[in-house]
């Protein structure tokens, strides 16, 4: 008996002993077609700026995308996966927020009308079938977005091109607006002028497919898409690992740097972040009790990039119609606070909604008070003593620990808030339809401009799905003329001035804080810099030799 | 036996049907649906009702429910609401990763339950009986995604033995296997440790030790063998609960199991996805249960196939 125990455990020993051994030992993958890794020469090609090239870059990802098709899906890891496999007409600059051309041979023209834009596309751009690039597959893509069959989420990327709306509808299954002229030549002409049409074009979801694929693949295209983009998907394990490999004929000469990106799944946080310190991945973010060590600890580089976001406190306006109320939680608040114990100070105290930085979001507003005693005023005056708040949250990490925060803070002034954590879906759809009383969230600018966070919040077509259900009909008037004024420093005051009454005297939507963004990389990555939309892409990454 | 084999298998029919049928009342009950769940930033009215609508999710739930049945019996799942591809597919690409971790989770629970469970039972309140009581309450108290990190910090970080996440050869199970094994190891060794107690008392074990037969012998054939067979019903069904998914372990671990496929569906509302899943669920249970019944003939010959 104690033999057969000894016996069981020797054994056992030895089997561990035996693995330790082999961990140096991989079982043999299937070699994915692949360009040969740059052998040790003596002349190493470099970039114009010392750049090596050459490496695999190595980033684990929550869940894998379901499809690489940033017309059908609107997170940002689709987009910066559409960065690298896809090109759009225009892009922004690397770490600014102003266009330049990409498939396009020069910036695109609009007429007096501000409606009829003329676009002219490279002569050389060719997508991973060696397919050139053409005005066909402009107005196929854009077609595709709009077929209501397609199940497109982000066609309001492209609803202001003439026969768009008409296309969804059903009532057409060609877009009207669109005008080819040869090859590589075409107009598009909008139904009425709208100041971001071009900063529209150069968000991922504005991404050109190849007209022929789309139409044999169909749904299936973006479980293997072909693009015209930097990179160009080499392996897909369902649900492990995503391999993106370099295009050999990328029509910017000298780029990418990178051999391949690999994305690996790995779906619980502190894996990824044990895996990173452990050097397996080159990018990792901390879960929040490891920030601060992290940031000082000077074993990785911490990059920060100025981003557009607001976070706020949202109130749906048929749950608490008095504005006194909403004015009270925001006296309640301690945002300098909030910012110093929860966020460690990564970011700014807002006081605005539209991130400042965006042409047309106030210049110079006041900061909004800290006044607990006022806000126990204001709200005996309702006759909101002893209020209820229920804020529904879809948790994240960083999200829940702001409400904590918060829920201390109005407990203060004699608010119950209530935080209810809810599952994905649950949230979305109970959002959709306007029942959610109130939430702490925040808003990640799809483009520069005033009008994505105004309209998107207090316009009456977005209904109650961004939790605020304002419909007030001269509100959307007003948000309808500005879109399509072309006169921008006309444009600029109206949503000033909006903003001005519906934020900063209605408390209609209570803003917190603006967050800084940060990456942090391992010591050896170079050429990643953080854009303020969070979409960038992998195409200026390198590695030192070797690693 | 192979009429008692295909009368099991007819009864599981009824089974899977009333299972695919509470999924899907449960599916459209619960708040949250397919179309919103994917939306991340923006979602206005208009898009959510279009898209819906071309997926034929506003038509009248008896006639998605009836067409679904009609596709599943002729074996097509229909396709991911998420990926797009065919739910069957999904789910035989992923079977073969929780092929694997079940299979050597299991084998180390064995190793090492069973031998446990033996020693604990002849040496009886002793303090290897204690120790074993109290090792394996704390495997089976401890939540099984800690006992992972742990695991993971140690082995894989500080100690830098074993990789800690994915798939690429057989040494990457090496964590996995000893982190779930371990659980089921625990409940293995009490199970065992009961049964040897129950059958070392009984007559036939102190007729053999009086006939002169060697300890050694006594043990391993003749008692074992026979506490062994409740012993099946555990192992049998733990297997088959192992083979639809250890969702913490494959979450932990980053393998791309089963277990991952079905959470990720119901999170998503990926109505195929989590009919898939459930039915394959379904069928293992079925299989499983089966299979036991069968085994237990095969060991007991006083049992007999009814």
């Amino acid at each position: 008996m104690r033999k057969y125990l000894r016996v069981t455990t020797w054994l056992l020993a030895a089997v561990m002993l035996l693995a330790a051994g082999c961990t140096g030992s991989k079982a043999p993958t299937t070699p994915a077609p692949s360009t040969p890794t740059t052998p040790a020469q003596p002349e190493v090609q470099k970039g114009p700026n010392g750049e090596l090239y050459g490496g695999t870059y190595r980033i684990a990802i929550m869940e894998e995308p379901p499809i690489i098709d940033p017309q059908l899906d609107t997170t940002l890891l689709i987009y910066n996966m559409a960065r690298n496999v896809f090109s759009t007409l225009v892009r922004y600059k690397p770490g600014s927020l102003e266009l330049e051309p990409e498939l396009v041979a020069e910036m695109p023209k609009a007429d007096a009308d501000n409606k009829t834009y003329h676009f002219k596309l490279r002569n050389d751009v060719t997508f991973h079938n060696g397919n050139k690039v053409t005005a066909k597959d402009v107005k196929a893509t854009f077609e595709r977005m709009m077929t209501p069959a397609t199940k497109a989420q982000n066609t309001w990327v492209l609803e202001e091109i003439e026969g768009a709306k008409a296309m969804l509808e059903g009532k057409a299954t060609e877009m009207s607006g669109i005008k080819i002229k040869d090859d590589l030549n075409f107009d598009i002409i909008l139904a009425r002028p709208f100041g971001p049409f071009l900063q529209n074009l150069a968000t991922a979801p504005a991404s050109i497919f190849p007209a022929d694929v789309i139409k044999e693949k169909g749904a299936q295209f973006g479980r293997a898409p072909i693009g015209s983009g930097p990179f160009k998907v080499a392996k897909w394990d369902a649900n492990q690992q995503l391999v993106f490999e370099k295009n050999p004929s990328y029509f910017e000469k000298g780029l990418p740097y990178l051999d391949k990106i690999e994305y690996r799944v790995i779906p619980e946080e502190a894996t990824r972040w044990m895996e990173f310190e452990k050097g397996t991945f080159d990018e990792g973010e901390p879960p929040t009790a490891e920030f601060i060590s992290a940031k000082t600890g000077g074993k990785y580089q911490f990059i920060e990039y100025t981003t557009l976001n607001t976070f706020y406190i949202s109130f749906n306006v048929k749950f608490f119609p008095d504005k006194r109320v909403r004015e009270a939680v925001s006296l309640a608040i301690d945002r300098a606070k909030l910012l110093k114990t929860v966020w460690n100070d990564q970011g700014k105290v807002a006081k605005q909604f539209v991130t400042p930085g965006i042409p047309g979001a106030l210049a110079n507003p006041p900061e909004f008070k800290y006044d607990p005693a006022k806000a126990k005023d204001l709200l005996k005056e309702a006759g909101a003593t002893n209020l209820k708040i229920e804020a529904w949250q879809r948790g994240t990490d960083k999200v829940t620990d702001l409400n904590l925060a918060i829920q201390q803070m109005l407990a203060d002034v004699g608010i119950n808030y209530e935080v209810k954590m809810v599952d994905r879906a649950t949230f979305s759809s109970t959002r959709s339809q306007g029942n959610i009383p109130a939430n702490q969230g925040n808003w990640f600018a799809d483009y520069p401009d005033p009008d994505n966070y105004l309209y998107t919040y207090f316009h009456s077509v977005q209904g109650c799905s961004m939790s605020v259900c304002l419909g007030d009909k001269d509100v959307d008037k007003v948000l309808e003329e500005a879109r399509a004024l072309a006169d921008q420093a006309k444009r600029q005051k109206m949503y000033q001035d909006l903003e001005t009454k519906l934020v900063l005297q209605d408390y209609v939507i209570v803003p917190l804080l603006h967050q800084t963004g940060y990456i942090f990389v391992q010591k050896w990555i170079h050429g990643v810099k953080g854009h303020p939309t969070e979409v960038e892409g992998s195409k200026l990454v390198w590695k030192d030799a070797g690693k | 036996m192979l009429a008692y084999i295909v009368r099991r298998l007819l009864a599981g029919i009824p089974v899977l049907i009333g299972v695919s049928l509470i999924t899907f009342i449960l599916m459209n009950v619960v708040p949250g649906d397919p179309v919103t769940a994917a939306f991340e930033k923006r979602a206005d009215l208009e898009t959510i009702a279009r898209i819906r609508h071309e997926m034929g999710l506003d038509r009248p739930l008896v006639i998605q429910y009836v067409e679904f049945v009609g596709k599943a019996a002729v074996g097509n799942l229909g396709n991911s609401f998420r990926s797009r591809l065919p739910v069957a597919d999904s789910i035989a690409g992923a079977l073969p990763m929780t092929g694997r971790l079940a299979a050597s989770a299991m084998s180390v629970a064995l190793l090492i339950g069973v031998p446990f469970g033996v020693a604990a039972a002849l040496r009886k309140n002793s303090w290897v009986d204690y120790m074993s009581a109290v090792t394996t309450l704390s495997f089976i108290s401890a939540p099984v995604f800690w006992i992972a990190i742990i695991a993971q910090l140690i082995f894989g970080l500080t100690l830098d033995l074993f990789p800690m996440s994915g798939y690429e050869g057989p040494i990457y199970l090496v964590l996995p296997a000893t982190v779930l094994g371990s659980r089921y190891a625990a409940s293995i060794a009490r199970y065992t440790r009961a049964s040897m107690l129950e059958v070392l008392n009984q007559d036939y074990v102190r007729t053999a030790r009086a006939k002169g037969v060697a300890e050694r012998l006594v043990i391993w054939k003749h008692a074992l063998k026979n506490a062994l067979v409740p012993l099946l019903t555990v192992i049998g069904l733990e297997f088959g609960g192992l083979l639809t998914g250890s969702i913490l372990t494959e979450s932990v671990f980053g393998l791309p199991g089963i277990g991952r496929l079905t959470i990720q569906a119901i999170q998503y509302r990926d109505f195929p996805m989590i009919e898939g899943t459930v039915l394959f669920t379904a069928v293992v249970f079925v299989l499983a249960n089966m299979l036991v019944d069968i085994s237990y003939s095969l060991v007991d010959p006083r049992i007999r196939m009814a």
